[in-house]
C-alpha cells in the first residue's frame, strides 16, 4: 500500500493506492474506497540508462520559427544568440547603417544593422527569440 | 656599315620586337579591358630605371599544333630584378598580349630563374599574375612546369616574402602558385581565381554562376578569405605591394627596415580611459584602440573584409615594424570562430617567420559555440591559432583590454604560451568563464532546490555578484603573475613601445626537428 499527498485547488486528498491484483486496484481517497480497473495490467519495466544521444539524429533543429522560402537575400544571425530588440517594423524604410536588432550573445549586446539601403519586407523574428547562427532574422528589399 | 654595327643594330631592333609583346592591336585589346601591359606595371611598380630584364630572347620549342611557325620573344612573361624603396625585389609579369599568358615550359624556366635568384640573394619575389592558364599545345610539359614553380614557392616559404597580384584571369594550376605565396592582391572587376570555371559548374553542377560571383576579388576578399587584398584598380593594386613591402624584411635572416618616427613614444591617449563602455554588455571600435596607439595612427590592415571579429594588419611602433592581432567587439561580440582562428593564425605565423613583433590587443568573449562551427572543425582551426602564438619566437607584447575568457584567454597569446610581457587594463575580465555560466554549475544544486522563480533569481544574482567580484577583472590573474602589469589605458602606447625596445635582443629557439605538425 502506497500513499501520496496531492493539493488540488487549495483542497487536500489522501491517496491510498493497494496492490494490483490482475487489472484491478483497491484505491482510498480521504477514507472513501474505489475498486479501479486499469485498462492494461502493469509490467514491471527494466529500468536501463541509455546515452541520450545514442539514437538522436544529427540535425540542427532552429528554435526559431523558419523563414519561408522566399526569404532568399535576408537577413541572417551572425551569431546563436538571444533577440532583446527589434527595433524596426514592416513597411519601414532602413538604411544600411541601421541598427535594425540588438542580439544578446557572447556576453554582449550585439547591434545588427540592416546592411544595405531598402524597405523591411518582413520579420521572422520576435524580441526574446532564441535565434541559432545564420538564421533569417529579416528580409529587407 | 660594319659588321659589328650591324650587329648592334639587330639587337636594338630585337629589343623593340620583344617589348612589343603581342603587338599594338592586342595591347589595344588589353587596355580595353581595364589592364596595363606586363612592362606598364612593372614600371608602375619599380623604382624609375631599376628594371633589369633577363630571359627577354627565350622563346618556346612547342612544335605541335602549328606551334613552330610562331616564337614569340620572351615567350608571354618579362621576368627580371628591381628595385622598390631602394631594396632589391625580383618579379615575373605575364604578358596577356602574348599567347594570352599561357603557361609554358619555357614560361616556367624563366620564372623558376628569378626565383632561383631571389632565394640566392634573399630578395622578395612580386608574381604579376595574367594568364589563360596552361599552354595546353604542350601537353604534360606545361604541368611540368607548374610543378617547378609550386616546388620553389615551398622551398621559398618563410625565407623570403611572395606576393602575388592576380591581374586577370587565374584558373587551374594557375591558382596554387599564389596559394602558395605569403599574400595574394586582387583587382576588382578584372581579376578572377578559381579551380574550375563557371562553364564547368554549370556543366557538372547545373549551378549557374558568373566569374566574379565565383572568383572576383570581392568574392576572395571577403567569403573564402584566398585574397589578403583587394584593390579598386590596378594603380592602387601596385602602389599596396610598395606599401607592404615597406613592412617587411628582405628574408628571414633580416629584421624590417625601421622608419625614422615623428609621433611622440610617450605620447598619452586620454581617450582610451574612456573608450571601454560602462557595462561589459557594450561595444566599441577596437580600430580607435589601434589608431590611438601606433605611430600616426596607420596600419595596413590584411583581410580587411574577412573574418572581421579579429583584426590583424602591419602597423609601426617608434619606426618598428610590428604585426597587430586585435579583437573586434562591434562585430560577432569579437568572438573567435573558425574564419577568425584561421585568419590570425597565418598572419601570426608570417611574422614569426619574418622576425616581426606582435602586439595582440585583447577582448575576447570566447569560441563560438553550435553546430555551425563544430562542424566545420572549429577545434582544428582554433588550435591553429594556439599553435601559431604558441611556436612563435618574436617578441610578444599582449594587452588585455576587457574580456579574456576561457579558451579563448589562452589561445590569444597569453602568458603560458611564451608570451613575453602581458599587461591589462583595469577593466579586464580574465577568467575562466562568464559569471552566467559559472553560477549554474558553482551553484547548481541550490538552484534546483530554489522553490520559486524569484529565489532562484536571488541566488544568481548574489552568486554572480561574488563571482564578478572574484573573477571579472585582472587581479585574479595578476596575483598569479599571469599578467605583469595593470596599466592606465592612456599609457599603452608608451609601456608597449618601451616593452618591445626591451625586448629587441630577445633570443629564444625551439626544439630541433624535421618541421612541426600543426593541425592543418
Amino acid at each position: 500500500m502506497k500513499t501520496y499527498k496531492f493539493k488540488v485547488n487549495n483542497k487536500e486528498y489522501e491517496v491510498a493506492v493497494g496492490d494490483a491484483d490482475g487489472k484491478n486496484v483497491k484505491v482510498t481517497v480521504n477514507g472513501t474506497d474505489y475498486d479501479v480497473e486499469l485498462p492494461e495490467a502493469p509490467k514491471a519495466k527494466p529500468v536501463i540508462a541509455k546515452p541520450a544521444t545514442a539514437t538522436a539524429a544529427p540535425a540542427a533543429t532552429p528554435k526559431s520559427a523558419p523563414a519561408p522560402a522566399g526569404a532568399v537575400g535576408s537577413l541572417k544571425s551572425p551569431l546563436p544568440g538571444t533577440v532583446l530588440a527589434v527595433n524596426v517594423t514592416v513597411g519601414q524604410a532602413v538604411k544600411a547603417s541601421d541598427c535594425v536588432l540588438v542580439l544578446e550573445a557572447m556576453k554582449m549586446e550585439n547591434n545588427i544593422n540592416a546592411g544595405k539601403d531598402g524597405t523591411v519586407k518582413a520579420i521572422y523574428v520576435n524580441k526574446g527569440d532564441n535565434v541559432l547562427e545564420a538564421a533569417d532574422l529579416m528580409l529587407i528589399e | 656599315m660594319s659588321i659589328q654595327q650591324k650587329k648592334i643594330q639587330e639587337l636594338i631592333r630585337n629589343r623593340e620586337t620583344a617589348r612589343q609583346g603581342g603587338g599594338e592591336k592586342r595591347i589595344e585589346a588589353q587596355h580595353a579591358k581595364g589592364k596595363m601591359t606586363a612592362r606598364e606595371r612593372i614600371d608602375m611598380l619599380v623604382d624609375e630605371g631599376s628594371f633589369e630584364e633577363y630571359d627577354m630572347f627565350l622563346t618556346h620549342r612547342c612544335t605541335n599544333f602549328g606551334m613552330d611557325k610562331s616564337h614569340p620573344f620572351g615567350d608571354g612573361v618579362v621576368t627580371g630584378s628591381a628595385t622598390i624603396g631602394g631594396r632589391l625585389v625580383y618579379l615575373f609579369a605575364q604578358d596577356f598580349t602574348v599567347s594570352g599568358g599561357s603557361l609554358s615550359e619555357t614560361m616556367a624556366m624563366k620564372i623558376c630563374k628569378i626565383m632561383d635568384m631571389a632565394m640566392k640573394m634573399g630578395a622578395p619575389v612580386i608574381g604579376l599574375n595574367d594568364s589563360g592558364g596552361a599552354r595546353i599545345q604542350e601537353g604534360i610539359a606545361a604541368m611540368a612546369g607548374f610543378g617547378e614553380i609550386f616546388e620553389r614557392n615551398i622551398l621559398a616559404s618563410g625565407v623570403i616574402p611572395q606576393i602575388s597580384l592576380i591581374m586577370g584571369p587565374c584558373a587551374g594550376g594557375s591558382v596554387y602558385s599564389p596559394a602558395l605565396t605569403d599574400f595574394v592582391v586582387m583587382i576588382k572587376n578584372t581579376s578572377y581565381m578559381f579551380l574550375t570555371g563557371p562553364k564547368v559548374v554549370k556543366e557538372v553542377l547545373g549551378e549557374v554562376v558568373d566569374q566574379e560571383s565565383l572568383g572576383g576579388a570581392a568574392v576572395h576578399a571577403s567569403k573564402s578569405g584566398v585574397a589578403h587584398f583587394a584593390a579598386e584598380n590596378e594603380e592602387e593594386g601596385l602602389a599596396l605591394v610598395k606599401q607592404l613591402l615597406s613592412y617587411l624584411p628582405s628574408n628571414n635572416m633580416e629584421e624590417a627596415p625601421r622608419t625614422d618616427c615623428n609621433d611622440p613614444v610617450d605620447r598619452k591617449e586620454d581617450s582610451l580611459n574612456d573608450i571601454i563602455p560602462e557595462t561589459s554588455k557594450q561595444s566599441y571600435d577596437m580600430y580607435d584602440v589601434i589608431a590611438a596607439i601606433v605611430d600616426n595612427g596607420e596600419m595596413l590592415e590584411v583581410h580587411a573584409a574577412w573574418a572581421k571579429n579579429i583584426i590583424v594588419g602591419f602597423a609601426r611602433m617608434n619606426g618598428q615594424s610590428v604585426g597587430i592581432v586585435a579583437n573586434q567587439p562591434k562585430v560577432m561580440a569579437g568572438c573567435l570562430d573558425s574564419n577568425a582562428s584561421r585568419k590570425a593564425a597565418r598572419f601570426v605565423r608570417f611574422c614569426d617567420a619574418f622576425n616581426i613583433p606582435l602586439v595582440t590587443l585583447v577582448d575576447v568573449p570566447g569560441f563560438l559555440p553550435g553546430t555551425g562551427q563544430e562542424y566545420n572543425g572549429v577545434i582544428d582551426h582554433g588550435a591553429k591559432l594556439l599553435f601559431a602564438y604558441g611556436e612563435s619566437t618574436v617578441p610578444k607584447v599582449t594587452v588585455t583590454l576587457r574580456k579574456s575568457y576561457g579558451g579563448s584567454h589562452i589561445v590569444m597569446s597569453c602568458k603560458q604560451l611564451r608570451g613575453d610581457i602581458n599587461y591589462a587594463w583595469p577593466s579586464s575580465e580574465i577568467a575562466v568563464m562568464g559569471s552566467d555560466g559559472a553560477v549554474e554549475v558553482l551553484y547548481g544544486k541550490e538552484l534546483k532546490a530554489a522553490e520559486t522563480p524569484e529565489a532562484k533569481a536571488e541566488i544568481i544574482a548574489s552568486k554572480k555578484q561574488e563571482y564578478e567580484d572574484l573573477f571579472c577583472n585582472p587581479y585574479d590573474a595578476a596575483h598569479k603573475g599571469y599578467i605583469d602589469d595593470v596599466i592606465e589605458p592612456r599609457n599603452t602606447r608608451f609601456r608597449v613601445i618601451r616593452a618591445l625596445e626591451k625586448l629587441r635582443n630577445k633570443k629564444l629557439e625551439n626544439p630541433a626537428k624535421k618541421h612541426d605538425n600543426l593541425p592543418l
